[in-house]
């Protein structure tokens, strides 16, 4: 019977390990994913361990005047997210934003270091890696389309931070999986072209943005891909390819002009784009952002036997200073069940736009159209800077054996962005306790939009002669958007230690549109004597009073590109002991360098005190030439003493030599200071 | 004392109650996890729901391989798993060495004897076997095996240690399944079907033995075959195998074989087995699945990726190779060849 108790123990220990280990086990599944969605677009940003990072694209509910786009792929990948990636070029070495894969798309890349998982930051999905030298943060957001003028197109951005302490040369390729519903393989449409094998385009013959839909008459999405304008940075160079070429190579792909769109290895049409920004020197600290647009397609569509489709910006900026041209395109596509002939499209502009050029015709003939063909074609527009507001232009469509179809699209035309710059400053500086102040000085900038247009990639530069910035200040700072009537404040720090005078500073402002300058701030900086000089007695009462002890700093201010200070101190005996004597001596501040993450001691010769004649000798500390201070403020010596008797007495400075960096004396102001003993 | 005993008894009576109730608990609820997960995966976080519909397997729909009409058992599809080790060196897989494939004499006989050639460590169709005798199948050294060509140019595995129909049977099904299939080469055998001598199950091919029999003997091309010696049948010599079927792959850079990309995106996996006929040009003529992997994405990848992005070794005759494509997510696309035999005149 015990043998039983003790096997019955046993196994009853073996079932509540069991059991226990069988509670915590509950499978906690990995959310594959994260998103932000509005009403038109939905964003999924890939949360697994691999794959981690990268990105897909969606709509919820379209394009909200066309049925039958909602909920539909607009990038690849779904709900896991994997065939589009981002490559950042460091030198040599192909990095691969994002943790890494098993999979075809840039599983030979290298991978970094996630700094921060995809979090949702402000209706943002905000990730970071650090690949090598490099911090690179993706941020996804939503943004406004430049062809419809709504929130329906995501915003792909990415910075990176040169974190090294040298230069490197970085570029990078954002790869784009494209996708309409569940056709994968859709050519591209830009200007007058239809793109259906690889091509390339370059900076210099960029087009604004790209589209691509599958059919006219029953197009399931239409999306676009912002190529300049907005907050887009304009790539180097664009390709559109096969997405099997392009992901499989890291950088440089397997390019070739005339080929179709068929995935490499498969057989399926597979269409995909990949836009470069080349490489670029990155100095320490110094940081660049990329962005690109991909949403729905801003496109305008008239039924019809002829059916009509008209794109163009939504919106674009003229006065009689800036007159910004656009590009209309018509897409025409015969629905009809017969080939329609000698067809023809007559753009009709109303007042206020006008042709680029004079030379260039509003009627263009295509010739015949079979069924199910599309014919493509564009015009270069400006406005005449003499209309603002809403204006409507049409396309009419005709064919000889066909019913004509009339397409209509509005425009607005805006006053461009103009900003305003209020530079606010002190009028001058005064001097508290051997300094200037205020210090820091701060110099505030408003600028404001006060244009028809959003302002873009908007950056302040402030330009200081004279003045140094403050540790850790820029000159440049990026403002990014400024939007109609919108304010940016933005300050920086200046230290005008060291100069003096009526001294000015300015700010200049750049946007996309337009360079501004401000009008030049003055302000008067007094001069200040460099001094050594006894400081007053520290003492935890209110007056020295005999028996007690109290502390004299040793001050040095003002003192340009200090380096080293020999001193003697003396004092009258009778009066005054330094009763610890080299225990009661404490070196000054000036030879401690706080700058370093563990707090470094200078050089410092501990000196001799004779409180038989008074004297404490050998006082000499030297920072070495490399850290010098350009302008010194801060005490030499600390000496702690006790006061013997009643009495007025004087503290004296002797044999005082202050040296630059090049060791080299300074003139200063020597001080010496009556003590009272009650 | 006495009631210390009771106490006891008392004491032993719980415990084994209580035994009988975990052993009830878990033998009613084995699946732990389900049981305390109250509610929806993913959800608890704001996470999303995914619903997947789940197609049946269109493997289901039996092949002539694995219809059991077709044969006079029911083979059974092994696939192999990602987790599975890698292949071990076997003889279908050696290379060839030069001296063998150049001795390799045309054919006296205008009708070549294909030889199959089994993988020992590839997924291949399989008849349940004498669970005491599996390593007859994988085992690659067959010191002891003899073929014999018997006087329907058809090769008889004897073995030592079994019956040989045991054996032939089930491997035999696909390679006789493959030349009724294969358009081009059953045309060149019109008096195949009709051959009244021919043993059903044995196919009217030149499919003799079976992939075991041969496995070590003739990859290099120097098994030991021999005639039957009887009957009334001529006697044949024994043809010169093709080389193995290792060695007419990979020429001329063919770059394996790509996993479909909605295949990957679906995290579908799965085995394909093909026949696929090639030319004396090195071109495959014609493709055919002979084990579908129940993904037809991936049946027609691997299909077509033969039939138009490969170039094979070109040999003095058409022949018929015998591969396997691997799709595992963990270890990518891998293309195992099987056999290789002659293609029929």
């Amino acid at each position: 019977m015990p043998t039983l108790s003790r096997l019955s123990t046993f196994l009853i220990s073996v079932m509540l390990i069991f059991s226990a280990a069988a509670v915590p086990c509950f499978s906690q599944e990995q959310k594959p994913n994260l998103e932000i969605a509005n009403e038109y677009i939905r964003i999924i940003i890939n949360t697994l361990e691999e794959n981690m990072g990268r990105f897909s694209v969606g709509t919820t509910g379209g394009d909200p005047d066309r049925v039958g786009d909602e909920h539909q792929h607009l990038i690849y990948g779904g709900e896991e997210p994997w065939t589009s990636y981002t490559t950042v070029r460091i030198g040599n070495q192909n990095w691969v934003f994002g943790n890494p894969t098993n999979r075809r798309a840039g599983k030979t890349g290298l991978y970094g270091q996630v700094v921060q998982p995809p979090t949702i930051v402000d209706d943002s999905l905000v990730s970071s890696w650090q690949l090598g030298p490099i911090l690179v943060t993706q941020t996804l957001s939503f943004t406004r389309s430049i062809t419809s003028g709504l929130m329906d197109t995501a915003k792909i951005e990415y910075q990176l931070l040169n974190t090294d302490i040298v230069s490197h040369m970085v570029g990078m390729r954002l790869v784009l999986d494209t996708m309409l519903g569940y056709n994968d393989g859709a050519p591209f449409r830009l200007t007058d072209r239809a793109i259906l094998t690889d091509t390339v385009f370059y900076s210099h013959e960029m087009p604004a943005f790209w589209q691509a839909f599958d059919s006219l008459s029953n197009p399931q999405v239409i999306s676009q891909g912002t190529l300049a304008g907005g907050e887009v940075t304009p790539p180097s160079r664009v390709y559109f390819s096969n997405w099997g070429s392009i992901v499989d190579g890291l950088w440089d792909f397997n390019y070739q002009p005339g080929r179709d769109f068929m995935r490499a290895g498969e057989f399926d049409l597979d269409s995909a784009i990949a836009l470069y920004w080349d490489q670029q020197p990155l100095r320490p600290n110094e940081s660049k952002n990329y962005v690109a647009y991909y949403g729905l397609g801003g496109v305008t569509i008239t039924p019809g036997e002829l059916a009509v489709a008209l794109t163009a910006p939504w919106q674009v900026k003229a006065d009689q200073r800036h007159r910004e041209t656009f590009t209309i395109v018509a897409y025409i596509e015969n629905t009809g069940k017969g080939e329609a002939r000698d067809v023809t499209a007559t753009l009709q502009l109303p007042a206020g736009l006008e042709l680029l050029s004079a030379s260039d015709s509003l009627k263009r003939h295509y010739g015949n159209l079979a069924v199910g063909e599309t014919y493509q074609t564009s015009w270069q527009v400006i406005p005449t800077g003499a209309v603002t507001g809403d204006v409507t232009y049409e396309v009419l469509v005709e064919a000889t054996n066909s019913e004509s179809s009339l397409a209509k699209r509005s425009i607005q035309i805006v006053k461009p962005d103009f900003l305003d710059i209020d530079l606010i400053g002190p009028l001058f500086l005064s001097v508290e306790n051997e300094r200037l102040s205020p210090l820091p000085m701060e110099v505030m900038a408003k600028v404001t939009n006060v244009g028809g247009a959003t302002a873009y990639n908007v950056q302040a530069m402030l330009h200081h002669p004279l003045f140094k910035l403050a540790k850790g200040d820029a000159a440049l700072k990026k403002l990014g958007t400024i939007h109609p009537s919108d304010s940016v404040t933005v300050k920086w720090h200046l230290d005008p230690t060291g100069i003096s005078g009526q001294l000015m500073y300015s700010l200049d402002v750049i946007s996309d549109t337009d360079r501004y300058s401000s009008k030049p701030n003055e302000v008067f900086v007094p001069y200040i004597e460099p001094k050594v000089f006894v400081g007053e007695p520290q003492t935890s009462h209110d007056r020295v009073a005999a028996g007690q002890y109290f502390s004299i700093p040793i001050w040095a201010t003002n003192v340009p590109d200090f380096r080293k200070a020999e001193l003697e101190v003396s004092y009258d005996p009778q009066y005054l002991e330094i009763v610890g004597r080299s225990l009661d001596v404490t070196r000054g501040t000036l030879f401690v360098d706080p700058a370093l993450a563990q707090t470094r001691l200078l050089q410092w010769q501990t000196p001799l005190v004779d409180n038989y004649k008074g004297v404490v000798s050998g006082i000499v500390g030297d920072r070495g030439g490399s850290q010098a201070v350009d302008s010194a403020y801060g005490t030499l010596i600390t000496i702690h003493f006790r006061a013997k008797k009643s009495g007025n007495t004087t503290i004296r400075l002797d044999n005082v030599s202050v040296y630059d960096s090049k060791l080299l004396p300074i003139d200063v102001r020597v001080i010496d200071r009556d003590i009272v003993i009650e | 004392m006495y009631f210390g005993d009771r106490d006891s008894n008392n004491f032993n009576v719980f415990i084994f109650i209580s035994l009988v109730i975990h052993a009830v608990i878990f033998w009613a609820i084995p699946d732990w996890n389900s049981f305390f997960n109250f509610g929806v995966e993913g959800t608890s976080q704001g996470g999303m729901i995914r619903v997947t519909y789940v197609q049946s397997s269109t493997a289901k729909e039996l092949s002539p391989i694995t219809n059991p009409a077709s044969t006079t058992s029911t083979p059974q599809v092994e696939q192999p798993r990602p987790t599975e080790e890698p292949p071990q060196e076997h003889a279908a897989s050696t290379p060839v060495t030069p001296e063998s494939v150049d001795n390799i004499s045309p054919p006296v006989q205008p009708r070549p004897q294909p030889v199959e050639i089994a993988e020992p460590t590839a997924p291949v169709v399989t008849q349940p076997l004498p669970e005491e005798e599996p390593e007859v199948e994988i085992e690659p050294e067959p010191i002891t095996s003899q073929i014999i060509t018997s006087e329907t140019g058809t090769e008889i595995f004897i073995d030592e240690q079994e019956e040989p129909e045991t054996e032939v049977e089930p491997v035999i099904e696909p390679a006789a399944t493959t030349d009724q299939e294969l358009t081009p080469v059953a045309d060149t055998e019109p008096d195949s079907p009709a051959e009244p001598d021919s043993e059903p199950e044995l196919g009217d091919t030149d499919a003799s033995g079976t992939g075991t029999s041969i496995v070590g003997e003739v990859d290099d091309g120097s098994g030991s075959l021999q005639e039957s010696g009887t009957g009334e049948a001529e006697v044949a010599p024994p043809p010169p195998p093709p080389p193995a079927a290792s060695s007419v792959i990979n020429v001329n850079g063919n770059g394996g074989v790509a996993y479909p990309k909605d295949s990957q995106d679906e995290k579908s996996e799965g085995v394909v087995r093909l026949d696929v006929l090639v030319d004396t040009d090195g071109r495959a003529q014609d493709v055919v699945v002979l084990l579908n992997s129940g993904d037809s994405r991936l049946d027609q990848q691997a299909k077509l990726t033969f039939l138009r992005n490969w170039e094979f070794r070109s040999l003095e005759n058409p022949y018929i190779l015998t591969i396997d494509v691997i799709f595992s997510l963990v270890e990518g696309p891998r293309v195992e060849p099987i056999s290789i035999r002659w293609a029929q005149e």
